[in-house]
């Protein structure tokens, strides 16, 4: 036999083997490629549990933080109230999460019994990002092993194609952890902080809970300017102080100012006005805020700061601290532009207020 | 025809040797590098050092040279990997 022969049968069982098993071998090779993928994964997720565990026993003192921890706080469910009936449904979302942070208030008390109430607020946040970090890391592994039980390469290349997406995920909430811990400002405290600016020297009140007004006079109108309590990590309830304000004072207008997520090539920062309650979350204060305004007629606007979700849950990054001036700017034009004197007005910055103060 | 075999082994050894020598790449957890800005309101003087645990905006930061209140107006972060700059100059080519 001349090495042609041989070559030409190796190559023939080359061929034989790859039409019928290809996908086999290519399925084998990609879950090997998974699986290193997802210890990785659980990697960065052991090391910010160890990184919380430090940091939640250095402030709060409290006794078998580990263990309280993985139970309580690792593993949590909220039950999206039912909306076969979606009569009276934004009552009940309220109220689950009237419940939900009571629940967690009192879990961070008993967890950090020495910690103050900013450091309380901030490890909040902390632990929420860590049940994030928790879950994308179980979402991955369930993505993986589904794919490895059933073999299927579809299956592998679904969480081929979601797991590196789940990864960059991770790193923004450990990235959100560590800017928690600090309790320096986050992207999404930009509007927190233009109303801040605009609170200036003004006296504030609580109007809510955890929520902050300031009545400051300008050019001979008032401003109500309204934002959460800082520089602790909340976002209050902004829709409570506005239906306050709307019921008790004649309201000519309302100004909102939010971070707003940005397209991919959109500039980080840019400042764009609209209409409308920019509110995020769950939609139940959206919904308050524009029932009430409604009911009165009050025309509602809005500016939106521009950010990509790493920079709303991270550190703030310079151009976005740099577009709080140029924004107070264009809010105080559009103010004397659109009123009169003695109008009053109401001003709310929303978002999570973590390290901005209540004006100066 | 020895010579092709002899390459195409040699690369599939060479592959199979790198899967089996790769290593694990493992994340690091860098501090973060915060910048404070703190300033006068009277005479405009500002000056920027690190953020320390407790700063936050508008927080009052002492007395000025000048008299006036120092104040914290910006807190930021200063760090951007070489990953994140090289793909914020490539998405600028196509601002508009």
């Amino acid at each position: 036999m001349n090495t042609d022969f041989i070559f030409q049968i190796v190559w023939i069982l080359f061929f034989v083997v790859f039409m019928f098993f290809g996908q086999k071998i290519q399925a084998y090779q990609l879950s090997i490629w998974l699986e290193r993928f997802l210890f990785r994964l659980k990697n960065i997720r052991n090391k910010m549990f160890e990184i919380v565990i430090k940091y939640v026993e250095s402030t709060g003192h409290g006794e078998d933080v580990r263990k309280k921890i993985e139970d309580l706080f690792l593993d949590y469910v909220i039950v999206v109230p039912n909306n076969l009936d979606p009569a009276g449904v934004v009552n009940k979302i309220e109220h689950v999460f009237d419940v939900e942070r009571h629940h967690w208030e009192q879990m961070v008390k008993d967890l950090a019994p020495e910690a103050t109430d900013i450091q309380r607020k901030n490890m909040e946040d902390v632990l929420q990002g860590m049940y994030g970090v928790n879950f994308l890391y179980k979402m991955a592994r369930d993505f993986f092993l589904q794919a490895k039980k059933t073999n299927s390469f579809i299956f592998m290349i679904q969480a081929q194609i979601l797991l590196p997406q789940i990864f960059e995920f991770m790193k923004t909430y450990c990235d959100a952890i560590k800017s928690f811990m600090t309790g320096c400002p986050i992207g999404d405290g930009v509007g927190s902080a233009v109303a801040a600016r605009m609170i200036g020297k003004a006296k504030v009140t609580e109007v809510a809970k955890e929520t902050i007004m300031a009545v400051v006079p300008f050019k001979k109108r008032i401003l109500h300017v309204v934002k959460a309590d800082g520089p602790a990590g909340t976002v209050g309830r902004p829709d409570e102080a506005v239906c306050k304000v709307v019921k008790s004072r004649n309201v000519k207008i309302v100004l909102m100012i939010d971070a707003g997520l940005m397209n991919e090539g959109d500039k980080s920062g840019d400042i764009i006005v609209g209409v409308g309650a920019a509110i995020g979350g769950f939609g139940n204060e959206r919904f308050r805020i524009e029932e009430a305004v409604t009911k009165y007629k009050i025309p509602i606007y809005c500016w939106v700061i521009k950010e990509s979700l790493n920079d709303a849950i991270t550190a703030m990054h310079k151009e976005i601290i740099d577009a709080v001036e140029p924004t107070v700017e264009k809010i105080k034009r559009f103010i004397l532009k659109e009123t009169n004197e003695g109008d009053e007005i109401i001003v709310v910055g929303v978002g999570n207020t973590i390290g901005v103060g209540n004006g100066r | 025809m020895d010579f092709i075999i002899f390459i195409v082994l040699s690369f599939i050894l060479v592959f199979i040797v790198k899967l089996l020598i790769s290593k694990k790449k493992v994340e690091e957890f860098k501090p973060l590098k915060l910048s404070t800005l703190v300033e006068c309101k009277s005479c405009k003087n500002f000056q920027t050092r690190n953020y320390k645990d407790g700063d936050y905006l508008y927080q009052h930061s002492g007395e000025c040279k000048c008299g006036g209140q120092l104040w914290i107006t910006k807190i930021y972060n200063v760090e951007e990997t070489e990953k994140e700059q090289k793909w914020r100059q490539y998405t600028e080519r196509f601002a508009v």
